[in-house]
Order: structure tokens, then C-alpha cells, then sequence
């Protein structure tokens, strides 16, 4: 049986995707469903959920439809969770492949820098970093993807350093292939399992910080995010409970979703006895 | 004399649904008597292992079911005891060692509290246990055991972590020790000292011992009795000079013929000039050093010169840490040199870069000692195998056709280019592995302990074809290994190393018949079943 | 030299290193900012007039090379000098320092109930893997890993002292109730309850998760079958070979996540009122108080760096190897 079908077939794998395609759907479709956008007033303010048909969870003190806003949050999340998930793995892929593959004083080096970067308190560093840049998606997907690229450069470093004694790298070594060859057709496919199955549970953290960032009012301003929904509402929550409740049960959500698909990646694509390598 | 202390009685264990066969062991029965050592001998997958797991109850529960038999001790079918009663005669009654020393013990747990872990787990008085670790450390041979009671795992040597195995194992005088495979992870010198000590203790304690072993030269040091096993069954029981002189079973005749022994005629002198010429060759390690400490060298080769000319294979063989690996990747240039020469035609290549290294590379190949790990597992073989010709610009419908010629040279089929390493057996990656360092057509080929992950049946084909390949290619072949037996099959002329020095030279049937060095005698003297190898050729059947 | 002590040392000369790289970092934040410097010291949003600005320009050399700029500011910061807010006119290290013992309070609360949870229940799951109780940690540890920290802290507020009223929702103490000696310390605790749950649940799923894999990687090692072989009882083999080994790569991974925790004490702080420097940071960012926030940024990092350095000789301590193959 192909790794893929495998996926298809373990049950995480299956709850997560359906939740993914919903949010997916819900992000691609908000702009045909809702034209008017998440910002108008759809109703009275502080509606509670079902009381009125067509406001399912209620709106907010502005009057604006929770759900529509939900629906448009999906985009943020989405968008910042996959861009700066991307920007880390550039970053972490490469400083991590040199490292490991060189070693020496580059591993040295480079590895002084990644151990920097995971020590100091990284969602503060964000925060500055937003701040400083103003508050924007660029300057948050750009934030978010320098944060947490050093997990990814220390896993791709740690397999590269292992993968360079394989006899494997050594027979091509051998054979006269050029390092950029061994680097990119020996050594980084054989990386990719762990990098994508850690970059599902990278994609679920982007989404958790960007609701943390817009939570604490440094999301982007012209756009409805989650984070945001649940800050602004958080004066509010004795009076209206809903508003707070559902933005975060949707984050809750999505980010279980992407943990669901990363750990069935990682059921599928590195089962322990390969990891092992012994019998 | 024999008094049966353990009967296995048609004992049949379960493979799980998506193994290649139904059944680990099937229908196994034998006898160990008291005061015996009863060698249990196999290839990988025989079910020697497994049998020996089932009598100690330990078993991987998930994976392996016992099906049906009995496991006799003391009055009582063992099969039927629950995990309590079983947890009461494990170390007291039946004790057992296992392959890997080196992992075999905890690493954060100080050794004499781990011997002293059996004692208490059966119930002896605390106030003896140091007195009594302390005694077994000195029985076991190891030094200033009053010491080694404190010390952590990771101080010891393989060897001393073996002795300590054994010292735990002996703890409550058993009646029955069950190793298994306990030297294999050894040097053959420390081998020899484990096998004599557990002969010793055996002997002077009348315990039965079930020995489980791949390696007929062990059977012939330390066995009593021997039962063969293939595919998960019996197929030889009986007394060991019995099945070693006179197997009766065709199975154990061919394991035994596979077997390499010491060979006695010279070969024939090459009189080439030679290929590549080593002089002074040396590698240092160097490890840590920082703001705080310094850092520390060890000289792994120390001025090593030799050459090999065409058409011959010069082996170079030692222990663990002998710098024997280390020499063939510095030759390879995929280790960094520190000092000396390598004259290949004629020019220095040891700093050679760029087109001169790569000019190099089309002229010398290596092949290497791990089958499962010497093939990228995402490439096709036959992607493999054309990798080097077309690196160095041979036109790939050439390298196709070099490629399918090779594979069929060692033994596989053409179409077989298409599969992944994961569809063919260990012997039959060496042999792709093979076919992938002679399509650059080389004129040194450096083979790295390359038969040692391999069973004794496939060894002795896989050994058969390098031999005739270097006829065939009249190929320089540099064999590096750690077998003396394996290098008195192949090679021509042989370099004993010890400590990253050559300490004996010459033609491989005068240096093993006629040592003239202290340590070569030494590691002869080691080679498990040496009295036995030097038997009269059996006539062939 | 003694091992302990060498390794103290080298510790020690790179915490110093990454204080340093981090003061640099920070210098060079202050110039990414929008406007000059002198804007950023000064608070954006027009706080200070042109001439304010001019004399700030003048007083920290910005008309002088980079490096001789880099060099005061770090002369400055050495001497206990993180700048001023003149958003609160006061000194940011006067700030910092009067909210700093409740962040170390609620972190470290966080930080042990996190751990101590974290293992056992991992523990647990790890012994019974593949039966119910198994299935009902992962789950729920699946389920804290992927809630959003300061939502939990809402709903918890909402739940446990809203609508059941059991415990304060906000703030470190009953203002104005004057609480002295024993009863001081039992308000600052139910206080201190619902902050330090929500601050260590995540961390928790995460000690939870990997305490699991961890032990049952351990349980297949080979020392584990030769404590078996010795007779030992289930219990023993459980607590003394497996959880050992099995809590390093732990204690590591704890070390590691340190910074992370502090970050997290930001939106804690925030969503329960809890006066320490996560609190403070919010309302400089929400002001734009540059001064106040690179100043956060340093003395957290500095807590984190020191954090390391603790969890390491702990290690250190657990793991007898360490010391002697260095």
C-alpha cells in the first residue's frame, strides 16, 4: 500500500482533512457568500446565537454578523499560517542543509545563530517585530516565519549529518557527484518526510500566534481575523459570551485539524521501525 | 550425565498476519541437559532467537504469540505460568545476556546497584548485596572491582559491559544461562576472553547453558551439543563433533562448507607495477576544545605506507579502532588527510581537487559494508548503478548498456534496474552495490568490510564474485575486514593493524600460518573454532 | 579543572554571548522602527515636540557612527539603563523591576504545574497505551495543544468565576482588602489558580505528548528487557529504568521552551490582569512605548538564558554522563 493511501485511510488523517477543507472552503467562498464583507452592521448589536434566522451565532456590539466574520477570519488564518510556515522552511531548509551537510565551523556557526533564535521568548520577539514594522499581514507573516524557523533548521541539520555518513551519500561522494547534486537528489529527499509532517504542526502555531498577535490589537487592521474578534470582545464577555466563544472554538478547530494531519503525516511517512533503522 | 533441566517440546510461536512466513518457530523441541552447553546455531531468521525469548517469557507480546507446545523446567510447563510466577525464576533460576553490551545495561543507573537489583528483586538481605557485587565483579574478571561497583555503564568497554552482564546473570547461581549471540558485538580478542569465561564458569558451577550463535567457529569452541536451525525448525540436533564432522542434514553440510577456513596455498605473486602507492599516510581525529577545555587527539592512522598493484588484493585486517576504515576513506578521499602520500599513476591525489579529483574517482570505487544503508532508498537500482558513468560524462545510452551488462555480471536480472532497494535481499544490494562501483570501470576498488552484515551462505557467494571480478577486471582491491578467516579466502597479501600502526606485512598464508608479530598471534589465536578450521577438508558432497 | 566548574563556566561565557547578541538585536530594532531613533525613544504619535526631539538626538549621539551609538547604549544598558518612557516618565528599569516578581510567580506556578502534570499523565498513558485511559489523555492533551491560550483564560473566567463564582477573574490580590500574613498568601493562591492553569495547560499537552513517546521509546530498549530478565517487578521497572531515562530528553526540551513560556505570560497577563511585565508590555505596545518594550524583550531573555543555565545543571545532576565525555 502507497504511504498515500495510507494517509487516506487513518482516521486522524480523515477528521483533519474535513475540518481543513471546510475552513478552506469557508475562506475561498466568504467573498461569493457574504459580498458585503465582515465590517457592515447586519443587525442589532449584542444579538444573541439563534435567536433570529440567518444569525446563527449571534453578532457582535457593532451589529456585524459573527459568522460572516468568522468566514472572512479563515482567510487571515489560512493565508499567515501557509506564508510564514513557507518563509520558516526556506530559512530553516537551508541554514539547516548547510549546517549539517558541511559541518565544521559553518554547523558551528550556523547552529550558534539557530540556538539564539530558540532562546530568546519568541512570541515577545514577534510582537516587537509587528509592532515596529506596523501592524500589517506582510509584517506579520514575516514576524511569524523568522520566530520559527529553528526547529526546522535543527531537524534538517540533525537528518542531514545522519544521511551524510550513510554510506549512501559516501558511494555518490565516491562516484564523483558535485555536492549541490548530493545535497539536492541524495540527501533532501530523503529529508522531506520528518520536514512535512512538522510543517503541518508549524502551520497550526503560525495560526495560533497570528490569533495571539491580533488578540492583542497588531493584527492587520483591514482585515477581520479571529484573534481580533476575540480581543475586541473581551471587555464584553459577561454581557455577550458568544462573541468570544466561537472565533476561538474555530481556532480550536483548525489548529486540532493540522496537529490530526501532522501526526497521521507522521504515522504514515516515518513509522518507527524506519526511523530506527535496525531491527 | 544427562539429566534434562529444560525440554522444549514442539514449540510453535506466531509471526504477526504481514509476515513472510506464518510461523517464528514451528514445532521446535530440545533438550538442555545439566551441567551442557547446548549451542543453538541459525542464520538471521531461524527462530534461534525467538525460541530463546520464549523460555525466558520474554517475548514481544504485541508481535509474537506462542501457538501451541511445551517448556518444561523444574516439574512445571512454563507456558502455563503467569507473568508472577515467571517474574520469580527469571534471575534466580533462569538468567540470560543478550547481543549488544553497549546498550544492554542502564546508562544512568551505577553498575554495582544493577547487579545488586537482583538480589533484591528475589529477596535477599540488602546488608549483603555489596559484599556479594563486589565478589562476582572479581569473578567475572573485571579490575579493582571494589571501584566498579560505583561506575556508570559508559566507563566500560564493550567486553567489561559484557562481564558485567554476565556477573548479573550469575548473581543467584542459576541453573540455566541462556545467551544469546553474547560475543557477536565483540573483537574477536575479546570474544575469545568471553567465551573462555563463560566455559569456565559453566564448568565450575555445572550450569546448563542454551548459547544461541550464528557462527560455527563458536559452536566448535564452547559447544557440548548443537541443534541447527532453518526457516523456524529444527534440522540437526546431536553432539558437537558429531554434526560438526558429520552433519547429516544437507542444510547444516552446506553451512558448514560456507564456512570460510584458513587458506593453505600461496597465491600466485603479482609482478604489476603497482596501482596505488600509500606512503606515510596519517589521520587524526580531534575532538571538543573550547573556552574552557582543550581539545583532545587521537591518531587514528600513523604513518601507514603500502601499494597494490593490479590484479591483486591486499587485505588489511584488525580490531575496532584499529584505523583499517579509516585508511580506506582517506584513500577514498571522502576523510581528510593529515599527512603522507597517495601515489595513484604516478601522482600525489592526497589533496588533489576538483577535475584532478574527479579524474581520480573515475579510476578508483568503493564498495561498502551495510547493504541496507549503501543504497538510496528513493533512487531506482538501475538509476543507481548509471549514476557514476554519468558523472564523469559517459553518454547514457552507454551507461545504460554498462549498467544492464553488470547487473546480469553479478547475478541479477536486467529488468530488475527498475526496482527500489527495498525489493531485494541484503546479498543481492551488495551485489547492485558491486555492479554500481565497476560501471565506472575502476581500476582500484577499496571493499569495506564488505561481506561482514552477511549471512555465512551468501558471504561465500558474495566473496566468490569479487574474486572473480578482479580476475576479470584485473582490478586492484584494497579488502579491508575484520575476519581473518574471510581475508585468508580473498586476499593475496595481508597488513595486521593495531592501534592505527602496521604491525606485520607479507603473504596471507605465511602471515596466519607463521605470525612473526605478538599481536597477529594474539588475534589468530582468537578466531573462534581455530583447532576446528584446521581439520582435514571434509569430502565434498 | 572540576567538570561542574568548567561547565559553569562555558554556561556562563554564552549566556554572556547571547546577552550581548541580544542587545544587539535590540539596537538595531530601534533602527528598523519607523522615523529615527530619537522618535522611538521618545514614544511615537507625536508625544515630543521637534526641539524635545533634537535635544534627544544630541543626548544619545545619534549624529555619531553606529558603533560608537551601539557602544553608549550598551554602556548604558550595563549600568542598569534601559531608557526612559516618557510615556510613564519613569525609568524603564524602575518599571520592570516593581512588576517583574509577579511574572516570575505566575511563570514559574505555570512552569511546575505544567511539568509535574505533564509527566505523570504522560506516565500514565504511556503504561496503558493502546487502552481507554490512553486514549482519553492523548485526546485530551491533542485538545490543549491546540486551544489558544488567552481563549482559555476567557473561558475560564467566564466559567469559574462569572457563572460559578469560585474564583477571582482578575488582578493578583483583593484590592483594598488589606489581607495580612497567611490570608494574604491563600488570596494571592486562588489568585494565582486560574492565570498559572492557563499559562501551563499548553505546556502541559506538550510534556503530556512527549513524556508518552519518550517512555514507550525507552520501554523497547534493550536495558529494559535485561531488567526484565532479572526478575524485577513491573513497578520498579517502570519508575527506575524507564521513567529515568526517559525524562531527559524531557528536561531538555524544557529548557528549550522556557522562552516560550514568558511569551506566553504576555496574553496571560493580559487576559487575567495580573500585574507583572507581560501586563506591562501590552499597554506599551497598545501606546507604542518602544522603550518600555525592547526593555521587556532584554530582561525576559535574560530570565530565559538564566532559566537554561538552571535547567542544564540539572540535567547535569540527572544524567551522570554528561560531565565526563565532555
Amino acid at each position: 500500500m502507497t504511504a498515500f493511501k495510507r494517509f487516506l485511510r487513518n482516521p486522524k488523517a480523515i477528521i483533519g482533512m474535513v475540518i481543513l477543507l471546510a475552513a478552506t472552503i469557508a475562506a475561498v467562498l466568504a467573498p461569493v457568500i457574504f459580498p458585503q464583507g465582515p465590517w457592515p452592521m447586519a443587525n442589532r448589536p449584542f444579538l444573541p446565537p439563534m435567536e433570529q434566522p440567518g444569525f446563527p451565532l449571534g453578532t457582535d456590539m457593532m451589529g456585524r454578523d459573527i459568522m460572516v466574520a468568522i468566514a472572512y477570519g479563515a482567510q487571515v488564518s489560512l493565508l499567515v499560517g501557509l506564508s510564514s510556515t513557507l518563509v520558516a522552511l526556506l530559512v530553516g531548509i537551508l541554514l539547516g542543509a548547510l549546517a549539517g551537510f558541511y559541518g565544521g565551523i559553518v554547523d558551528d556557526v550556523l547552529m550558534r545563530v539557530t540556538e539564539f533564535f530558540q532562546t530568546i521568548p519568541t512570541f515577545v520577539f514577534a510582537l516587537l517585530l509587528v509592532a515596529i514594522l506596523s501592524p500589517s499581514i506582510q509584517s506579520i507573516i514575516l514576524a511569524i516565519g523568522i520566530v520559527s524557523w529553528p526547529p526546522v533548521a535543527r531537524l534538517v541539520r540533525s537528518e542531514f549529518a545522519a544521511l551524510r555518513n550513510r554510506e549512501f551519500v559516501k558511494a555518490a561522494m565516491v562516484l564523483g557527484r558535485s555536492n549541490r547534486q548530493i545535497i539536492l537528489s541524495e540527501i533532501l529527499p530523503n529529508t522531506m518526510s520528518p520536514v512535512i509532517a512538522l510543517a503541518s504542526l508549524m502551520v497550526a502555531t503560525a495560526i495560533l500566534t497570528e490569533a495571539a498577535i491580533s488578540f492583542l490589537g497588531l493584527g492587520d487592521p483591514n482585515r477581520m481575523s479571529w484573534g481580533y474578534m476575540i480581543g475586541a470582545s473581551r471587555t464584553v464577555i459577561r454581557q455577550a459570551w458568544w462573541m468570544s466563544f466561537f472565533p476561538g472554538v474555530v481556532i480550536l478547530l483548525v489548529v486540532l485539524a493540522l496537529n490530526l494531519v501532522g501526526e497521521a503525516l507522521n504515522d504514515v511517512l516515518n513509522p518507527r521501525l524506519a526511523r530506527k533503522g535496525r531491527q | 550425565m544427562t539429566e534434562p533441566v529444560l525440554t522444549v517440546e514442539n514449540l510453535t510461536v506466531r509471526l504477526p498476519m504481514d509476515a513472510d512466513r506464518k510461523h517464528a518457530v514451528s514445532d521446535v523441541s530440545m533438550v538442555l541437559n545439566k551441567g551442557e552447553i547446548l549451542c543453538v546455531v541459525g542464520e538471521s531468521g531461524s527462530g534461534k532467537s525467538v525460541t530463546a525469548a520464549a523460555v525466558m517469557g520474554l517475548l514481544p507480546l504485541e508481535s509474537l504469540k506462542v501457538d501451541g507446545g511445551h517448556i518444561h523446567y523444574g516439574g512445571q510447563d512454563l507456558l502455563t505460568l503467569s507473568e508472577t510466577q515467571m517474574r520469580r525464576l527469571r534471575g534466580k533460576k533462569i538468567a540470560m545476556i543478550f547481543q549488544e553490551p553497549m546498550t544492554s545495561l542502564n546508562p544512568v543507573m551505577r553498575i554495582g546497584h544493577q547487579i545488586a537489583e537482583v538480589m533484591e528483586a528475589h529477596g535477599q538481605p540488602r546488608s549483603e548485596h555489596r559484599r556479594r557485587v563486589v565478589e562476582l565483579l572479581s569473578d567475572v574478571g573485571l579490575p579493582e572491582p571494589d571501584k566498579m561497583v560505583d561506575r556508570y555503564p559508559f566507563r566500560l568497554s564493550g567486553g567489561q559491559r559484557q562481564r558485567v552482564m554476565i556477573a548479573m546473570a550469575l548473581a543467584l547461581e542459576p541453573d540455566i544461562l541462556i545467551a544469546d549471540e553474547p560475543t557477536t558485538a565483540l573483537d574477536v580478542t575479546t570474544q575469545a576472553q568471553i567465551l573462555r569465561l563463560i566455559r569456565d564458569l559453566q564448568r565450575e558451577r555445572g550450569m546448563a547453558v542454551m548459547f544461541i550463535t550464528h557462527d560455527f567457529g563458536v559452536v566448535a569452541d564452547i559447544a557440548d551439543r548443537v541443534a541447527v536451525m532453518r526457516y523456524g525448525e529444527v534440522v540437526e540436533t546431536g553432539l558437537a563433533r558429531d554434526v560438526l564432522n558429520a552433519p547429516q542434514h544437507r542444510y547444516t553440510r552446506k553451512l558448514i562448507d560456507a564456512v570460510p577456513g584458513f587458506r593453505d596455498e600461496a597465491s600466485a605473486r603479482s609482478d604489476e607495477s603497482p596501482v596505488l602507492e600509500v606512503r606515510n599516510l596519517r589521520k587524526i581525529y580531534r575532538t571538543g576544545g573550547g573556552f574552557f577545555q582543550p581539545a583532545s587527539e587521537l591518531v587514528a592512522v600513523d604513518d601507514v605506507s603500502f601499494a597494490i598493484a593490479r590484479g591483486e588484493t591486499l587485505g588489511l585486517v584488525g580490531e575496532s579502532g584499529s584505523g583499517k576504515s579509516t585508511i580506506g576513506q582517506c584513500i577514498m578521499r571522502i576523510s581528510s588527510i593529515d599527512g603522507g602520500e597517495l601515489l595513484f599513476g604516478g601522482n600525489d591525489i592526497a589533496h588533489a581537487q576538483g577535475k584532478e579529483l574527479k579524474a581520480y574517482r573515475s579510476k578508483a570505487q568503493m564498495i561498502f559494508q551495510d547493504p541496507f544503508a549503501s543504497l538510496n532508498p528513493r533512487h531506482r537500482i538501475g538509476k543507481s548503478i548509471m549514476m557514476g558513468p554519468l558523472a564523469n560524462g559517459v553518454p547514457r545510452l552507454e551507461a545504460r548498456q554498462r549498467m544492464e551488462t553488470l547487473l546480469e555480471r553479478v547475478g541479477l536480472e536486467r529488468n530488475s534496474a527498475d526496482r527500489f532497494p527495498h525489493e531485494f535481499s541484503g546479498g543481492q544490494r551488495q551485489r547492485i552495490g558491486i555492479a554500481r562501483a565497476l560501471a565506472v570501470q575502476p581500476d582500484l576498488l577499496v571493499a569495506d568490510e564488505a561481506v561482514s552484515a552477511l549471512d555465512v551462505s551468501v558471504q561465500a557467494q558474495v566473496l566468490e564474485l569479487l574474486r572473480d571480478l578482479r580476475d576479470e577486471f584485473r582490478l586492484a582491491m584494497l579488502f579491508i575486514t575484520h575476519d581473518l578467516r574471510v581475508a585468508s579466502q580473498v586476499c593475496d597479501r595481508v597488513i595486521v593493524l593495531h592501534r592505527g600502526q602496521i604491525v606485520e606485512e607479507g603473504e596471507v598464508t605465511r602471515v596466519f600460518s607463521a605470525p612473526e608479530d605478538a599481536y597477529t598471534r594474539s588475534l589468530l589465536d582468537a578466531v573462534p573454532g581455530r583447532t576446528w578450521h584446521n581439520r582435514p577438508e571434509p569430502e565434498s558432497a | 579543572m572540576n567538570p561542574t566548574l568548567r561547565a559553569i563556566l562555558s554556561r556562563a561565557a554564552k549566556a554572556v554571548g547571547v546577552i550581548l547578541a541580544i542587545v544587539l538585536l535590540n539596537f538595531m530594532l530601534i533602527r528598523l522602527a519607523p522615523g529615527d531613533a530619537a522618535a522611538v525613544m521618545a514614544g511615537q504619535a507625536g508625544a515630543a515636540d521637534e526641539m524635545f526631539m533634537e535635544q534627544l538626538r544630541a543626548q544619545f549621539g545619534l549624529d555619531r557612527p553606529l558603533y560608537v551609538q551601539f557602544f553608549t547604549y550598551l554602556g548604558g544598558i550595563l549600568q542598569g539603563d534601559l531608557g526612559f518612557s516618557y510615556r510613564q516618565g519613569t525609568e524603564v528599569s524602575v518599571l520592570i523591576a516593581e512588576r517583574l516578581p509577579a511574572t516570575l510567580l505566575l511563570t514559574v506556578s505555570a512552569f511546575g504545574f505544567a511539568l509535574f502534570f505533564g509527566i505523570i499523565l504522560g506516565a500514565i498513558a504511556a503504561m496503558n497505551v493502546g487502552r481507554a485511559l490512553d486514549f482519553v489523555i492523548s485526546v485530551l492533551s491533542l485538545l490543549f495543544y491546540a486551544t489558544p491560550l488567552f481563549w482559555f483564560g476567557l473561558m475560564s473566567i467566564l466559567l469559574f468565576s462569572v457563572w460559578l463564582g469560585w474564583l477571582p477573574a482578575t488582578g493578583m490580590m483583593t484590592i483594598g482588602a488589606g489581607y495580612t500574613g497567611w490570608d494574604h498568601v491563600v488570596d494571592v493562591a486562588r489568585h494565582l489558580v486560574l492565570p498559572a492553569v492557563t499559562l501551563g495547560l499548553f505546556y502541559m499537552a506538550v510534556y503530556t505528548r512527549m513524556t508518552r513517546a519518550s517512555m514507550l521509546e525507552v520501554r523497547d530498549m534493550d536495558f529494559v528487557r535485561t531488567a526484565r530478565a532479572k526478575g524485577l517487578a513491573r513497578g520498579v521497572i517502570v519508575r527506575r529504568h524507564i521513567l529515568r531515562n526517559a525524562i531527559l530528553p524531557i528536561i531538555t526540551l524544557a529548557g528549550i521552551q522556557a522562552g516560550q513560556l514568558v511569551g506566553g505570560a504576555v496574553l496571560t497577563e493580559t487576559v487575567f490582569g495580573w500585574p507583572g511585565i507581560g501586563r506591562l508590555a501590552f499597554d506599551a505596545l497598545v501606546q507604542r512605548d518602544y522603550q518600555v518594550l525592547l526593555g521587556v524583550f532584554l530582561v525576559t531573555s535574560v530570565m530565559v538564558v538564566v532559566f537554561n543555565i538552571i535547567t542544564d545543571l540539572v540535567y547535569r545532576m540527572v544524567d551522570p554522563r554528561i560531565g565526563a565525555l565532555e
